[in-house]
């Protein structure tokens, strides 16, 4: 089941996006469904409470910290101040077929989760360790063959 | 095993199926139904249907359309949904149907969300919603703001019409799974500013993409579903609020299942309303089935068959719940 996220629990999730991301904002109903997902919705819809599920799935918690879903990416991208990865459009290809990024030594990124983005097109997350990002598409989003 | 084999081959329209192979009860039926259109409806029921898509507005605009190699035309009915001449040919296995840029759905498909014209913060009820198509259509038209509640009552459909809605960020969709038959028990009678059903149906119109409704089609079945179908509308009409808006829709041209059906919901009290579609192509509802005459006001309804725009053949009636 799901349950929305209070005032606190809320903050506590914000700052967490603040510290990896630089998000400062969450323009959205968030509610918690099971232990480690987070789901994105509308006042409307979170007032729903016989549903078994409400708005889209954003954001999971794994080991390496806070993950986002490609629709979580879409949704909360725009809105990243780092740890975002840009790639050039002739890369999606790859990327959605579940291939790793290498990473230039120059850049900025943190290790851990990032965002990976091309232009204004968010693509979801990948796992950061220095040298590559490691792709973390779930099988059922990459392109086949 | 084999027989699931056979099954997909069925569903993906592998086999070869012939008019010759069609049920004498179901051509007998259609020549009395469709008259002199006869031959050109079932003739182009054995043409494959051409792909349409519905683009994400969430997510792209219709300049990417042009950055790729592909050749589209637009719906003249829906300002996101595209013919497309020329594209990949496993167009659900490419990178942007992934990330949820397009839907894969037939234009005709998309006319009942357009009748009903749901609108940012309104509260909807999308009644048999699996797999998404509309209820992830009615989002996008209402700009992602107020509720859509998304209703199946197949865990296996739910879970299809569950990945649509991620897939296409539909954040204002709430999915219950409940007997439509009995949904305003659950939420209360006159919730609802609009109510789409696109009922469950024997779904002749989609035999153009998959065999299976031809073949598994026979009276008993009609008349099943539509027994099941006034019952959902029933509870689609209890659920509206007065003043308020319904779409009834189904894929099959069987009155049983389509006037019929409009004729119990005019005996509940429906206004049916008067639609306009641009550049669509229908026939109006009937009047008369077999001895059986009908209100006036069901000649209001479209009748999309096959052959009229090149796509899937549906039922649409648009009606009101006067306020009291």
């Amino acid at each position: 089941m799901w349950k929305i996220l209070d005032g606190e629990e809320l903050e506590r999730l914000r700052k967490r996006l603040f510290e990896r991301y630089g998000i400062t904002e969450i323009p959205y109903v968030i509610v918690k469904s099971g232990k480690r997902k987070y789901r994105a919705t509308t006042k409307d819809a979170s007032k729903i409470r016989i549903a078994q599920l409400v708005g889209i799935y954003v954001l999971k918690e794994t080991p390496f910290g806070l993950m986002f879903s490609i629709e979580g990416t879409q949704l909360f991208g725009p809105l990243a101040r780092k740890n975002v990865f840009e790639i050039s459009s002739e890369i999606i290809e790859k990327w959605m077929h579940g291939e790793d990024l290498e990473v230039n030594s120059r850049n900025k990124l943190e290790r851990g989760l990032v965002i990976v983005r091309s232009e204004d097109l968010y693509l979801g997350s990948g796992l950061y360790d220095g040298q590559r990002i490691r792709n973390l598409l779930p099988k059922s989003r990459k392109v086949v063959g | 095993m084999v027989s699931r084999i056979m099954s997909s081959l069925i569903d993906e329209r592998r086999v070869p199926l012939t008019v010759q192979d069609l049920k004498k009860e179901l051509k007998e039926r259609y020549k009395v139904l469709l008259r002199s259109e006869y031959e050109k409806f079932i003739n182009c029921l054995f043409q494959k249907s051409p792909t349409f898509i519905r683009l994400n507005p969430m997510k792209t605009s219709v300049k990417w359309l042009h950055e790729k190699d592909w050749e589209v035309e637009r719906v003249p009915w829906y300002e996101f949904g595209y013919r497309v001449v020329k594209g990949p040919e496993n167009i659900g296995n490419t990178a942007e149907h992934r990330l949820g840029l397009f839907y894969v759905q037939d234009a005709a498909s998309m006319v009942p969300p357009v009748v009903l014209d749901p609108k940012p913060g309104e509260m909807v009820l999308d009644l048999a919603a699996a797999p998404g198509s509309k209820t992830t259509q009615m989002a996008e038209m209402m700009r992602w703001r107020g509720v859509i509640v998304a209703n199946d009552i197949s865990m296996r459909r739910i879970n299809v019409l569950s990945s649509n809605v991620q897939r296409m960020g539909s954040i204002n969709v709430a999915i219950t799974r409940l007997d439509g038959r009995f949904i305003h028990k659950v939420f209360g009678k006159e919730r609802f500013d609009k109510v789409l059903l696109d009922a469950p149906c024997s779904s002749v119109g989609e035999a153009r993409r998959n065999w299976r409704p031809l073949i598994r089609w026979s009276m008993r079945l009609v008349l099943r579903l539509s027994k099941l179908q006034k019952e959902l509308a029933t509870a689609g009409y209890i659920s509206l609020r007065p003043g308020g808006r319904m779409v009834y829709s189904t894929c099959t041209i069987e009155p049983e299942e389509n006037e019929e059906v409009v004729q119990h919901l005019i005996q509940l009290g429906a206004e049916i309303l008067q639609v306009e579609i641009p550049g669509l192509r229908f026939r109006p509802g009937l009047l008369e089935w077999n001895g059986r005459k009908f209100d006036s006001s069901v000649s209001k309804c479209l009748r999309i068959y096959p052959h009229y725009n090149d796509t899937l053949g549906f039922f649409v009636c648009l009606l009101e719940k006067p306020e009291r």
